[in-house]
């Protein structure tokens, strides 16, 4: 069950990751995008991540894909300039790459050197994860804020200048 | 030993997960390398990014770690901001100079 749960998340994911990156269109890219996304999730689920998992499509799927959804339809820019894909350099290119990736799977998976540790059962949960994150991470966080706060001022400020 | 593969293949490992990061960490390159829209260039950063965190919390999953977990949470924070200040400094060059083609940008190279 998880074996096949796992390949196809790792099917959709990277299919739609190349979809990413072979559209023609920007906006079939960042649609693409989305997939890809919630793919990743699914695998933070799959990796007892939950609250990854949904901060994932909160934050990802969510804010940021909407944000460069405005961008993409704010701004009437030519398409027609937009590509740079070499077909025949690609696909010699392509198969070296999934060649190498396919002989790195084989032999990553077969060595058998890693293996899940047992975890605690709340593990990846809100609570053990708000525990570190509060204690042992609070400036990093407090950091993480002041970072968020710089970024929307200097938004403000480069996007809205005359 | 190919039925051992096959058993290896079928029971998922760390590993599995570390060739989807990796896999999804090239794939952002590729099109880093290969696509001239700005935006789409955005788009790729953020394939690497996630790339990477699954190999993150794969590791951290692994090792029955949090901290892995806590990393990619600012990262996410990191890439928020990122999309932020990066879109408005893509509007901005947009204002000036009416393109997203990021070949045709060449005013800070020497």
């Amino acid at each position: 069950m998880e074996q096949i749960l796992f390949y196809i998340a790792f099917t959709i994911t990277v299919v739609s990751a190349a979809s990413v990156v072979l559209q023609g269109r920007v906006m079939y890219s960042v649609l693409s995008l989305i997939v890809t996304l919630l793919g990743v999730a699914w695998i933070y689920a799959m990796l007892s991540a939950p609250f990854l998992a949904i901060v994932q499509v909160i934050l990802y799927a969510g804010a940021i894909v909407v944000l460069l959804l405005f961008a993409v339809m704010m701004l009437k820019f030519d398409e027609t300039v937009q590509r740079r894909l070499r077909p025949d350099l690609l696909g010699v290119i392509g198969a070296l790459v999934a060649l190498v990736f396919a002989g790195m799977f084989v032999s990553l998976v077969s060595c058998g050197c890693f293996e899940f540790a047992s975890i605690p059962a709340d593990y990846g949960s809100i609570k053990s994860i708000g525990s570190v994150l509060y204690t042992q991470y609070l400036i990093p966080l407090e950091l993480a804020s002041v970072l968020l706060l710089v970024a929307v001022v200097g938004a403000v400020m480069l996007a809205g200048r005359r | 030993m190919q039925a051992e593969v096959i058993q290896s293949l079928l029971v998922v490992g760390p590993s599995h997960f570390l060739v989807l990061g990796a896999t999804l960490f090239s794939l952002g390159v590729l099109g880093f390398l290969v696509r001239n829209n700005i935006i789409v260039l955005l788009m790729c950063i953020e394939l690497m990014i996630n790339g990477a965190g699954i190999t993150f919390i794969a590791f951290c999953r692994q090792m029955g770690s949090l901290e892995g977990q806590i990393f990619v949470l600012f990262v996410m924070v990191v890439a928020a901001v990122e999309i932020a200040v990066g879109l408005s400094i893509v509007v901005l060059v947009f204002k000036n100079r009416a393109t997203l083609n990021a070949d045709e940008m060449e005013v800070l190279k020497w």
